[in-house]
């Protein structure tokens, strides 16, 4: 046993395996905190420094020094950039209220027994657990002008006029891409609300419908208010996704045609990788890094509330 | 004894991290092996096909008849292989022979930054300067002095269907620019499709508007355009090219050609229904493939620019200047683009041969020697674009042209926007 006194003459007695306790947590923490700071603090702080600087990605070219300029650059010049700001922020609109609602409806659809219901789930789910770029090809191959499916299903159902070249299209394709995106992930969101549904007390749906409340009414009062964290929860991983979009993008149209399906983490990549303008690539990361946490911020400090508040 | 337990579980945990975050630091052993062996460190694109076997092969013979030199190939995507460079250029992680396009944006990047070595000497130690043809040559002297050893000399032009052509009541290959716009008009009105092109590969389409671009420029202007020493929106020709462009895309491309890819569009050559393609002559290579027949349709004429020379690209392998072993790496691009090495694997690395005196070997589609022709008739050569461009700048061309072609540009905004980027960057 240790005893050690404070400036108010106390004495404080430490228990002998308190210490020891301790200790050996903390180095069970180190490591992931040295691959926490190395893969991830450390990346963080040299795009945002990077940002400030003129750079070729050569080796032995010193980085200049540029201060703003590469930001009045992206906000001011970069023909694209905007371009790709509001394709993000349409993207991250759209992936709100598609996917998450198609998902609740599955949900809420696949919670009843039916037939089948399980091979019906597993099947809305599949397209979740399949490799972005995997999904992307084939949607390519669906929606090829010439011998894709769609415009062959279109044209055999009489639509043939609603036939054309989706991922051709400026003013189209993005929405094309969406539609991908909508197929892949729907399913991850329904699982969701399926666990939260597990949730919803039978008992006050059960009162509710004892009270006369017709479906709608017990859902509006009684099941959504239950679902509110798995809704939560939905509308926070959508978000996160949906600002990283990338693979779908890069798989099935480039960014482009002529820059049009372009989104801020692509043409981050591409002002870095394929263009070597790394100090332009760092700047539109780092806008998409306070993008980013501008939007999920916010839900942190309300998740701790909650764990708080309990 | 649990305690102490849980302490080395947690030193292990810990030894193990710090083991994995050495190990990803950790960088490759350098360029030049010990034992009096020499190791030859080599970086290329991947190769595949016939390339890849032939590269194999060479390297072997290489090998063979010096057996003090190892050569390591390593093949990286297009992508990595420039990234991985630029990460290596001026360190000793640099391989002594490295592959590049020879153009101002690519290979003569490396060549401004000092990375590679001013191979003067070995020029004159091996007679290269007499051994490689004139295109060929012209692509490492650009730069003053010699930079890179020339690999291949691909010329591009018009591969064309002559059934298709005799059908719309064409003749004979056009000569001129506006005899080539009247063949296309007379193709549509035949309801043949004109020209095929994949638009979700930028580079496809590249290929006419810069070839529009040296038509309605002349050489000196397209030369000063493309070098950014000239103020595109100043010069009507740009807007001009751009206009004409747009009435390629919209009356003489095949449909929907832009989300398809450079194979879609090929496919549409190979299967009869586009009578045009502007390629390269590797083209006889995929004809082959394709088993495109009767092969006896096949025909090639020059874009018809007027000023004489012929649209192609060059590539190199370049010495670094950090190599321990710049003899031996001479030795090695001596021995491969030896007349003897050449010959054995003629036509595996192109059609057109870099070096003087090797023979054209066809692969029986019959279009090496009509390319070799229009390259020795040739009075020079322009270069793709996008070899030419610094990267961004290709970036932002491709977008104007893909912007135009696809309608979301004017013509008349074309070249003041490319001058816009220009003037920005």
């Amino acid at each position: 046993m240790t005893a050690s006194t404070t400036s108010s003459g106390r004495r404080l007695v430490r228990r002998p395996g308190r210490a020891g306790a301790q200790w050996r947590a903390f180095l069970f923490v180190v490591p992931a905190v040295i691959l926490f700071a190395v893969f991830l603090i450390y990346p963080m702080i040299s795009t945002v420094v990077m940002s400030f600087f003129k750079w070729d990605g050569f080796q032995g070219s010193v980085p200049v020094w540029v201060g703003i300029q590469n930001y009045v650059r992206i906000f001011t010049q970069d023909p694209v950039f905007w371009r790709a700001f509001m394709n993000t922020v349409i993207w991250l609109v759209l992936s709100l209220i598609v996917p998450t609602t198609l998902g609740l409806l599955l949900a809420l659809g696949l919670n009843h027994k039916l037939l089948g219901r399980n091979l019906l789930r597993s099947a809305f789910y599949i397209p979740a657990v399949l490799a972005s770029i995997a999904v992307a090809t084939m949607w390519v191959w669906l929606y090829n002008p010439q011998s894709g499916l769609v415009n062959g299903v279109l044209r055999a159902i009489g639509l043939g006029a609603l036939a054309g070249d989706y991922l051709g299209d400026q003013s189209i394709a993005l929405v094309a891409i969406f539609v991908a995106f909508v197929w892949q992930t729907t399913g991850f969101n329904m699982i969701l609300f399926l666990a939260g549904l597990q949730g919803v007390p039978e008992e006050l749906v059960e009162a509710a419908k004892l009270d006369g409340a017709g479906r709608f009414q017990t859902f509006r009062a009684v099941t959504f208010p239950a679902l509110r964290p798995t809704t939560l929860i939905v509308f926070v991983l959508t978000m996160i996704s949906s600002l990283k979009v990338f693979d779908l993008i890069v798989g099935m149209t480039g960014g482009g045609p002529a820059q049009s399906t372009q989104v801020l983490a692509l043409w981050s990549y591409q002002q870095s990788f394929s263009n070597h303008v790394f100090g332009l690539g760092n700047a539109i990361a780092t806008v998409l890094f306070v993008v980013s946490l501008a939007l999920v911020v916010p839900y942190m400090i309300w998740s701790l509330r909650e764990e708080n508040g309990r | 004894m649990t305690r102490r337990k849980g302490f080395v579980a947690a030193s292990l945990a810990m030894t193990a991290a710090a083991a994995l975050a050495l190990a990803g630091c950790s960088g490759s052993s350098g360029a030049s092996g010990g034992s009096g062996k020499i190791n030859l460190n080599y970086w290329i694109t991947t190769q595949q096909g016939p390339a890849g076997t032939a590269l194999k092969s060479m390297v072997a013979d290489f090998e063979k008849a010096n057996p003090n030199i190892h050569v390591v190939v390593t093949q990286k995507s297009t992508d990595s292989l420039k990234t991985a460079l630029r990460q290596a250029a001026g360190t000793p992680a640099m391989p002594d022979v490295f592959f590049q396009w020879s153009g101002l944006g690519l290979g003569g990047t490396y060549v401004k930054q000092g990375v590679d070595l001013d191979l003067t000497k070995y020029y004159k130690q091996y007679g290269w300067d007499q051994r490689f043809s004139k295109s060929a040559l012209s692509s490492v002297t650009q730069y003053g002095g010699y930079h890179g050893v020339p690999y291949t000399a691909n010329v591009e032009a018009i591969v064309y269907n002559k059934a298709l052509f005799a059908k719309a009541g064409i003749t004979a290959a056009p000569a001129t620019y506006d005899e080539l716009v009247a063949d296309a008009q007379k193709l549509a009105d035949a309801g043949i499709t004109p020209i095929e092109f994949g638009g979700n590969v930028n580079w496809y389409v590249m290929r006419l508007l810069d070839n529009l671009l040296e038509t309605n420029c002349g050489a000196e202007l397209n030369d000063k355009l493309t070098a950014l020493k000239a103020d595109w929106s100043k010069e009507t020709c740009v807007a001009t090219s751009f206009e004409d462009l747009k009435t390629w895309a919209s009356k003489y491309f095949n449909k929907d050609w832009v989300s398809l890819s450079d194979a879609q569009g090929q496919q549409l050559f190979y299967q009869g229904k586009v009578a045009m393609a502007l390629e390269g002559d590797w083209f006889a290579g995929f004809l082959d493939q394709a088993r495109f027949t009767p092969t006896t349709d096949l025909g090639v004429f020059a874009f018809p620019t007027e000023t004489g020379r012929i649209y192609g690209l060059q590539q190199a392998n370049y010495i670094s200047k950090t190599s321990k072993n710049p003899d031996a790496a001479a030795k090695f691009l001596d021995f491969w683009m030896s007349k003897d090495e050449q010959t054995k694997y003629a036509g595996s690395w192109s059609q057109v041969p870099a070096v003087q005196g090797v023979p054209v070997k066809d692969n029986g589609v019959g279009l090496s020697q009509p390319f070799n022709d229009l390259a020795n008739k040739a009075a020079g050569q322009f270069q793709n674009n996008d070899q030419t461009f610094p990267l961004d700048v290709t970036t932002e061309y491709w977008r104007i042209m893909n912007g135009v072609a696809t309608g979301s540009i004017a013509p008349a905004e074309a070249g003041k926007q490319m001058q816009s980027f220009i003037k920005n960057r």
